[in-house]
């Protein structure tokens, strides 16, 4: 399994952790956390670059029996099962194949006070009283240390293609809400902007990418489809690694989102971001001064969308009015999740709104 | 009650022992009558009502149209029933964000009738689909053939507007995906009332597939069938839906409907796929070879959308079929890892063949969802004997590593079975859970959870009781 547990004095941004424990089972994750209860301690649960990653291991054992786990959150090789759920990563794989917590079935955890406990099973099926393994995706390791998933599984289609073609970001995005309303099954659709782009080989002002997969002769008919809409040209796989990282490398990122349905309420033009059009989301990557970002976040809100500061410096977070702007869920609800799942307020205190 | 009649008006309120006794049951098997039924007519007299009852120490038990299989709508406890009758308007649909917003009493079916009409299509189409509602459907977390490839209702809910058990009006989710906090949507999906009640949903909507293709394929028993469904998920290729039909449901099934399948076969499996044109002639060709290479006797594909659609009604109307057999059934729904289906299926019918049932076996075998229905006439045969047939169907079924329901729940007839797959840590977890919504416990007591009183004088439930402790694990 292998997971690291960091004691931190405090939970919030840039404190450095008084210790590093590497744990290596459920039991040792319960003794760590009961130790932290005793001495009132705080601990950030972190995913390590071992056994449980999404990355290279699980990926290359799946594909000895052409399976896969379709959920691609960035940093391939590091990423971690555990820390993609309690995350609830977004990324490229979210148009065809949603959230990552609807990829799995079962979990065991240990809670705040350190019971251990499990949910889910092992059918893809299971209405066996209340989904927690759905509910720990999300909480950032908050209510609970996630030590075992039992992940669903797909077949890896029999081929896939990347299209890309360079355009200025209105006509990307149009192209874009083309492509998706013509309801044909794509893969993935996202659009790099700004120096994301340039990053990426682009000279122009936005990349447009979008993939396809299926047995050849639909991955062969559905680029036929795409290049009637756009000249697009065969690009490497490789670059959607490299598009989910981005977010995760840049200094400054903000996760902002809107209804799919309607156009995105920015302005990305020369503006360094990844922008899932389809999925009504975009990752910010070059850092606004915080006036602008507060009205950015205030004409989200406005429309039932957000703005989430996902990497920034403390001084930032606080100016910019915190990491997650207005809270939508009923803030009674989410302490009483947390007092009673975490009753001591180990489990990183203060990095969910509650 | 006075209050009630203020907030609902008085011809949306229930409570002479005459009009209760409609409200006293659902599709399942208990019966209990709720003290009263308020009926509101949108989120403020929801909100008013439960606000009222909370006041008051009242117990509640949403209900939808009371189709639910587990005794999830039964009031007991002095309870009273709040029904979403009228609250049956689909909002919006939204084409461009592939989403609706509709009302919990809205039929499943008229989502999908309103979804088509812009070239889209609401997945989670469960057999009671014409009756059942939006707002039951979230409560079980329902499922359905096509569950297969596109999940159960927990994969098509966006957001919910639910009244919390104190009369506040909440709202989870909603348009943008991952909004800031716990989202907490999947733990009231699935949640059997327990939570709260349910006044507005957001839901997923999916482009329309280009090509169907449909397949009866025919074997001479159930064994053989069982290994063809087996294979054909192990090849990779996921059909929108794979159904199981026995011999005692597939004569029943030529009785009541003009389907013509062949009368004496052991098995039949029903298998959809859904796709680009490219995709389906595809998957049709591979699936159409595991199907004969596994003993299938004959595989014949639906002619025409019509025939499709006939096969399909059969199906879901197949189980009221039933009733031509034997006026009752009792069915669980337990779900078993799809490689061990073939041999589970042998146990089942050896249970249904010692008790001496006759057993139809119609089931979303895909995902390894089985539904024996055990047939007898309670008028002359003793319903705990079923109970206890039933009961070691599902014993057999968590052997094999499986779960006590796939998609009907647990309500108050399987939740003494409970400790047979989680430990007293784990419902505890569950509990947790619930007490952050609802601390007093006034939400649909006696549900999901084990050992609780409310309902301890419904009649069968002394029986649940002593089965689920005789089989202890
Ligand atoms: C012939 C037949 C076929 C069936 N086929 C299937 C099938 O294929 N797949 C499947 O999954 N099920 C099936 N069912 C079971 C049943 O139809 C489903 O469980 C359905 O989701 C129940 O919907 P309902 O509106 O009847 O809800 P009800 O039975 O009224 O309620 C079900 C549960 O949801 C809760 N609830 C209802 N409304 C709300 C609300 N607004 N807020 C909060 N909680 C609420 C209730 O308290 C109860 O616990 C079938 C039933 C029958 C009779």
């Amino acid at each position: 399994m292998g997971l690291a547990v960091a004691a931190a004095s405090h939970a919030i941004d840039g404190l450095e952790p008084r210790d590093v424990v590497s744990v290596h089972s459920e039991s040792e994750v319960v003794e760590v956390i009961r130790g932290a209860n005793e001495r009132s301690e705080a601990i950030v649960v972190a995913g390590g670059r071992t056994r449980l990653g999404i990355g290279d291991p699980l990926a290359d054992a799946l594909a000895l029996r052409k399976q896969r786990w379709p959920v691609e959150a960035g940093m391939h090789d590091r990423a971690t099962v555990g820390g993609t759920l309690a995350s609830a990563a977004g990324g490229p794989s979210r148009l065809r194949y949603f959230h990552p917590r609807d990829w799995v079935i079962g979990a065991r955890v240990v809670l705040g006070d350190g019971t251990a406990v499990r949910s889910g099973g092992k059918v893809v099926k299971n209405v066996t009283g209340y989904d927690l393994t759905r509910l720990w995706s999300g909480t950032f390791g908050t209510l609970a240390a996630i030590v075992e998933l039992t992940l669903k599984l797909t077949a890896v289609p029999e081929r896939t293609v990347t299209l890309a073609i360079e355009l200025d970001i209105a006509t990307a995005l149009a192209k874009a809400a083309e492509i998706h309303a013509g309801g044909l099954p794509i893969d993935a659709l996202a659009i790099v902007a700004g120096d994301a782009a340039q990053s990426l080989g682009a000279r122009g002002d936005a990349l447009l990418l979008v993939r396809i997969a299926g047995p050849v002769a639909a991955v062969r008919r559905l680029g036929r489809a795409l290049r009637e809409i756009v000249t697009c040209r065969d690009v490497g796989n490789e670059v959607w690694e490299r598009v989910a990282a981005l977010p995760l490398d840049s200094k400054w990122t903000a996760r902002v989102a809107w209804s799919p349905g309607a156009r995105p309420p920015l302005e990305f033009a020369g503006y360094s971001a990844v922008v899932y059009p389809a999925n009504g989301a975009a990752y910010l990557l070059r850092t606004i001064d915080r006036p602008t970002f507060r009205r950015v976040r205030d004409s989200l809100e406005a429309l039932d969308g957000y703005a989430v500061l996902e990497r920034a410096g403390r001084d930032y977070k606080r100016e910019a009015g915190g990491a997650w702007g207005k809270s939508r869920v009923p803030l009674p609800i989410a302490r009483a999740l947390k007092e009673r799942f975490d009753p001591r307020g180990v489990l990183a205190p203060g990095r969910m709104p509650a | 009650m006075r209050q009630l009649q203020e907030i609902c008006g008085d011809d949306n309120v229930f409570w002479r022992a005459e009009d209760l006794l409609v409200w006293e049951y659902d599709a399942g098997f208990d019966r209990h009558p709720p003290s009263a039924v308020a009926v509101p007519g949108s989120t403020a007299e929801v909100a008013a009502v439960v606000k009222a009852a909370h006041d008051a120490g009242t117990a509640i038990v949403p209900r939808g149209a009371g189709t639910g299989l587990s005794g999830g709508t039964i009031a007991c406890a002095g309870a009273i029933v709040v029904s979403t009758a009228r609250l049956r308007r689909i909002v919006a649909i939204d084409a461009a964000a592939r989403m609706a917003v509709v009302e919990p009493g809205v039929p499943n079916v008229a989502v999908s009738a309103a979804a088509r009409e812009v070239g889209l299509f609401f997945a989670p189409d469960p057999a009671s689909q014409r009756i059942s509602t939006i707002g039951g459907n979230v409560g079980t977390n329902a499922g359905g053939p096509h569950a297969l490839r596109y999940g159960s209702m927990v994969n098509h809910v966006l957001g919910i507007e639910m009244v919390l058990p104190n009369g506040e009006i909440a709202r989870f989710g909603g348009t943008a995906a991952d909004l800031p906090g716990y989202d907490c949507v999947p733990l009231i999906v699935g949640s059997e009332g327990t939570l709260g009640i349910i006044t507005k949903i957001w839901l997923r909507l999916l482009p329309l597939p280009e090509d169907i293709r449909t397949f009866v394929a025919i074997f001479p028993d159930i064994d053989r069938g069982a290994r063809a469904a087996s294979a054909i998920i192990a090849g990779g290729v996921v059909p929108a839906a794979m159904e199981m039909l026995d011999n005692v449901t597939i004569g029943t099934l030529n009785a009541a409907f003009d389907v013509h399948l062949p009368p004496d076969a052991g098995s039949l499996l029903l298998v959809e796929i859904e796709g680009l044109h490219e995709e389906t002639e595809d998957w049709a060709a591979s699936i159409e070879r595991l199907l004969r290479k596994n003993g299938a006797t004959d595989v014949r594909s639906a002619a025409s959308a019509a025939e499709r659609e006939l096969l399909w009604k059969a199906r879901k109307l197949g189980y009221a079929a039933l009733a031509r057999i034997k006026p009752n059934n009792y069915l669980h729904d337990a779900v078993v890892p799809r490689t061990r289906m073939p041999e589970v299926l042998k146990q089942v019918n050896a249970i249904a063949e010692r008790y001496g049932y006759v057993i139809a076996n119609m089931f979303h075998i895909g995902d390894g969802n089985l539904h024996p229905v055990l047939l007898f006439d309670a008028r002359t045969e003793p319903i705990d004997r079923v109970m206890e047939a039933s009961a070691e169907i599902l014993k057999v079924a968590i052997d094999a590593g499986g779960a006590l329901t796939g998609e009907h729940g647990i309500g108050l007839e399987k939740n003494h079975f409970m400790p047979w797959v989680f430990t007293a840590e784990d419902l505890d977890a569950m509990r947790r859970a619930r007490d952050s919504f609802d601390p007093d416990g006034t939400m649909n007591p006696g549900k999901i959870f084990p050992g609780g009183e409310a309902c301890a004088d419904i009649p069968t439930e002394r029986t649940k009781r002593v089965l689920a402790e005789g089989m202890w694990v």
